[in-house]
């Protein structure tokens, strides 16, 4: 189980996934928005999306949990 | 036995450090011995060893029966691609390179002749530790140590390559250094070690995980660069030592190079997305714009939203300080000022200039940056850049919002000349911040509050979001074509060759801390 960590805190705006879905390193999971500027958050690694732990318009700190990759 | 030959094999046994045995374990933990590395590192016939008869004087603990060649550690001078540069390199091959008075006097006095000399002082560390058996004498030897190191610094340059367990006063002493390299499965760095932390703490953790590279280059940001192995990392301080003076007298050594300073490059006209919440790896630019896109990144895992290397422009040695817009967002947070400010005056203290890439929102807000004390981090940048008297040029790539373009060397804050693409946003907020402020009143009374508010937006944006306010003042130089970008920078750092600054006289600024 890979988690997938916010690496600043800031707003979810945008989930480009759902639990189930298939991903590839580098394929965007879902976009955070802080400080005038969307990061991407990307997969690190082939994987299955287990679990989303965030909704969209959702504020996270830095390190919270987004989501989980089997 | 004649004379000639009893000196002959006196110095035979010293140089074959803690024998055989001790030799091949060193090689099998995958390092080279101390005198290896010398021997690698210095231009061929060019070292002169110094104090290799140094012995102990310790009684206690049956320290009189042991004989420690060259006291556990190699000090000299010799020529690195034809310069003169200092060495103090730990055997741990000898009681574990371990650190004690006669050991300890080789390296401050090393380091004294170095900043005498006005040469570099490498310190190549490999080493157990303190050599508790000397007691008092080792502990006063580090002080000795220190205030050697601490009165050079700003005077030579200092780089120390952690290449063993470095723990305690052994991790101190690298750390002072202006740069720390760390060997990736041999260097460490600490200030207690497993052992200790877990009688003392009862703290269960590996050396690896403590000390090792990750934890100091990417959480501590007390290592600058990563390194593979010994060879790895004599090879990059060689390189580093090729943009820095030997002395705090001296100019960085100019290069030749064939890259010709006027280069056009078109990419960089569409290389940044149109809409400025995009982000993008601004070492895309710097590539293009340094000679042969070459940059020696340094602290490339600390505070990634900021970038710190060295380059050349036109063979000229030049401190890169740049925002890193695809890392959060490319605001400067408490660990990214530190790691700017360092930087800073590093290359003000070696006459090498500063070239500042500008795209960033701000400074981090937020209760965990404010209670971190982001106010006392963020300022570390102003003072770096007003305190420093080298050649600043900052070229403003895109955003450029409130205390982040003072904070990054701007016009008033240290800058000789800015530099602004068309598509730069420099203003002392963004547009939605400020008009949702300056009309509040107005939105809130309005019968479409969100129409009013987009509407509002729009007219700060157009109005504000853009280089030419600040042309038009004059605190932007010009607004030049991002594929012309190199020209501006060479014609500035041209001109501003032989800047000289006069000041008052003071100690130094009560830079916050």
């Amino acid at each position: 189980m890979v988690a997938i960590i916010a690496s600043m805190p800031g707003r979810v705006v945008d989930i480009k996934v759902k639990a189930g879905d298939r991903v590839e390193p580098g394929q965007e999971l879902c976009t955070i928005e802080a400080m005038k500027m969307q990061m991407p958050v990307a997969s690190p690694q082939n994987g299955v999306v287990r679990e989303i732990r965030v909704m969209v318009g959702q504020s996270v700190a830095k390190g919270v949990v987004l989501m989980e990759l089997e | 036995m004649g004379i000639l030959e009893e000196y002959k094999r006196k110095r035979e046994t010293i140089l074959q450090m803690g024998g055989p045995r001790a030799v091949e374990q060193q090689h099998q933990r995958g390092s080279w011995t101390a005198r290896e590395r010398v021997e690698y590192f210095f231009d061929p016939g060019t070292f002169t060893e110094i104090g290799l008869f140094v012995k102990h004087r310790t009684t206690a603990f049956g320290m009189d029966r042991r004989e420690l060649p060259a006291e556990g550690v190699v000090t000299g001078f010799g020529r690195v691609n034809g310069r003169l540069v200092m060495v103090g390199a730990e055997d741990y091959t000898t009681m574990a390179g371990t650190f004690g008075e006669y050991h300890g006097k080789k390296f401050s006095q090393a380091v004294d002749l170095a900043k005498d000399m006005g040469i570099p002082f490498v310190g190549m560390n490999d080493s157990g530790g303190a050599r508790l058996q000397e007691g008092m004498d080792t502990l006063q030897c580090y002080a000795w140590l220190f205030r050697s190191q601490i009165l050079a610094s700003g005077i030579v340059p200092q780089i120390a390559l952690l290449m063993g367990p470095c723990l305690g006063g052994q991790a101190y002493h690298p750390v002072m250094q202006d740069f720390v390299f760390q060997c990736r499965k041999t260097g460490f760095m600490g200030i207690a070690g497993p052992a200790f932390v877990k009688t003392q703490l009862g703290e269960d953790i590996d050396l690896e995980t403590l000390c090792g590279v990750e934890a100091h280059a990417v959480k501590s940001g007390q290592t600058h660069l990563v390194v593979e192995d010994d060879k790895d990392c004599l090879d990059k301080a060689k390189e580093l030592l090729s943009f820095l003076p030997s002395n705090n007298r001296e100019k960085p050594p100019r290069q030749e190079t064939r890259d010709d300073p006027a280069r056009i490059d078109l990419e960089l006209d569409t290389l940044v997305p149109e809409e400025s919440f995009i982000p993008y790896d601004m070492h895309g630019i710097i590539l293009r714009i340094v000679d042969d896109g070459h940059l020696f990144e340094l602290m490339k895992d600390f505070a990634p939203n900021v970038i710190t290397g060295f380059a050349r422009f036109d063979g000229r040695p030049a401190g890169l300080v740049a925002s890193q817009p695809s890392w959060a967002a490319g605001a400067i947070d408490c660990d990214a000022a530190d790691k700017i400010a360092r930087f800073v005056r590093f290359c003000d203290l070696f006459n090498i200039p500063l070239v500042n890439l500008h795209d960033t929102p701000g400074y981090w807000i937020g209760s965990a940056e404010d209670w971190k004390g982001i106010l006392r981090h963020g300022a570390k940048t102003l003072y770096a850049y007003i305190d420093a008297t080298v050649p600043k040029v900052t070229v403003i790539v895109r955003k450029s919002f409130a205390g982040a373009y003072l904070g990054m060397c701007s016009k008033d804050t240290g800058a000789d000349f800015v530099f602004a693409w068309p598509m730069a946003r420099i203003t002392i907020v963004g547009a939605e911040t400020a008009a949702s402020v300056i009309f509040a009143k107005e939105i809130r009374e309005s019968e479409n509050p969100d129409e009013v508010k987009a509407q509002r937006i729009a007219e700060y944006r157009e109005l504000n979001e853009n280089p030419y306010r600040g042309a038009e003042r004059g605190y932007i130089d010009d607004v030049i074509m991002p594929s012309e970008t190199r020209i501006y920078i060479n014609r500035a750092l041209n001109i501003l060759e032989d800047k000289t600054v006069v000041r008052p006289w003071r100690k130094y600024s009560n830079i916050n801390l």
